[in-house]
């Protein structure tokens, strides 16, 4: 296997590789840390993939592993620089966008399994390839996704409350 | 249903606002020769820390059989030698325990990634304990037996101190490996239990 194969395959879904490292890392130095991790661990596991499942399935499993298993240095850094680092990305201040922000920091404080879920959920992925990413039964992913969603609802009209 | 619809836009919304720019495939692959030259730093590096800390080991081994030498107060040089032999065996016994567990918690970093969370999640938690295991009781069996076989050789302990000292000295040795291991581990393995947690919450 070249790199030039491995590029061929894996370039068009990057994307992926992006949602995966902005829900689990929360600062730059730990996004650029766990981009090329992530990198890394594809291209080595490359010469294992076999082709039996969608490369976009196989780079969520090899990501979202690399990423739950990775990331530790968060918990040290300043709390203040975290909010910050947060909502540096949100430019407009419409009702909306605070909204999203909102929700955005909700999928944040969400537990790693759950993030895991809702962030493939976001994708439009099938229930049924969100059991194979994760490892869980069909009807599990999809009550859990429920839970879920539910839960982040009753947050976000609490916020909202609050916020009015 | 509306509300429903606008929660839904809401959240792939707030997921499209973190987009990032595509990287180019040149900038992909400097990336991942960079990073592979990082890791082989870094595990380099961490090679290093493992022999420094068995060298460590052997000079605190050195250290008390000098001292225990004048302790005991040993004529002969002969036997001191003896017992010298039996340490500096005791300390290489340690040493393999350490690059053991150090080799192996590194195979286990390599296990396949494109699987299942949750058996990934599992099978490393289950492998990483077991590895942890095996290197706490090589080192507790290398370390009190160093400590029984100088202390039979040293012939001035009645049996039932002896074998009281021993079972003193292994527990001791045990909780002593228990502690190491929890400070260096402990952390890792309590994320590993606490997400294998979360992916096996029941489905109330």
């Amino acid at each position: 296997m070249t790199k030039a194969e491995f590029l061929d395959h894996t370039m068009p879904h990057q994307g992926i590789i992006y949602k995966v490292v902005n829900i689990y890392a929360e600062y730059k130095e730990d996004k650029e840390d766990l981009l090329q991790e992530i990198w890394l661990q594809l291209w080595l596991s490359f010469p294992r993939f076999k082709f039996q499942s969608k490369v976009s399935t196989w780079m969520y499993q090899v990501a979202l592993n690399t990423a739950l298993t990775h990331i530790r240095k968060s918990a040290t850094r300043d709390k203040h620089f975290k909010v910050v680092a947060s909502m540096q990305h949100i430019d407009d201040n419409s009702e909306r966008a605070e909204q999203e922000r909102l929700l955005w920091d909700m999928i944040r404080s969400l537990k790693q399994a759950e993030k895991a879920l809702i962030l493939l959920y976001i994708e439009g992925i099938s229930y049924r390839e969100i059991a194979e990413i994760t490892g869980e039964s069909e009807g599990n992913v999809g009550v859990k996704l429920n839970r879920i969603k539910q839960k982040m609802k009753k947050d976000l009209i609490t916020s909202a409350k609050i916020q009015q | 249903m509306e509300q429903k619809n606008d929660f839904e836009s809401l959240l792939r919304g707030a997921a499209a606002r973190f987009e990032n720019e595509p990287l180019s495939e040149i900038a992909v692959s400097d990336m991942i020769d960079a990073r592979l030259v990082t890791s082989k730093s870094r595990l380099l590096s961490s090679f290093r820390k493992e022999i420094l800390i068995c060298l460590i080991c052997i000079g605190v081994f050195f250290i008390y059989i000098w001292g225990a030498k004048y302790f005991f107060d040993t004529p002969k040089l002969a036997k001191f030698l003896k017992l010298y032999t039996q340490v500096c065996l005791a300390g290489m016994l340690y040493c393999m325990a350490s690059m053991l567990l150090f080799v192996r918690l590194l195979q286990i970093s390599f296990l396949q990634k494109a699987t299942g969370i949750r058996d990934y999640v599992t099978v490393l938690y289950k492998k990483t304990r077991w590895t942890l295991q095996v290197y706490l009781w090589i080192s507790t069996t290398g370390a009190t037996g160093m400590l029984t076989v100088f202390l039979i050789a040293s012939q001035k302990i009645p049996l039932y101190w002896l074998l009281g000292a021993i079972l003193l000295s292994g527990t001791c040795f045990y909780y002593l490996n228990v502690w190491y291991l929890h400070k260096r581990f402990g952390k890792r393995m309590q994320e590993l239990e606490l997400l294998i947690a979360e992916f096996n919450e029941p489905d109330k």
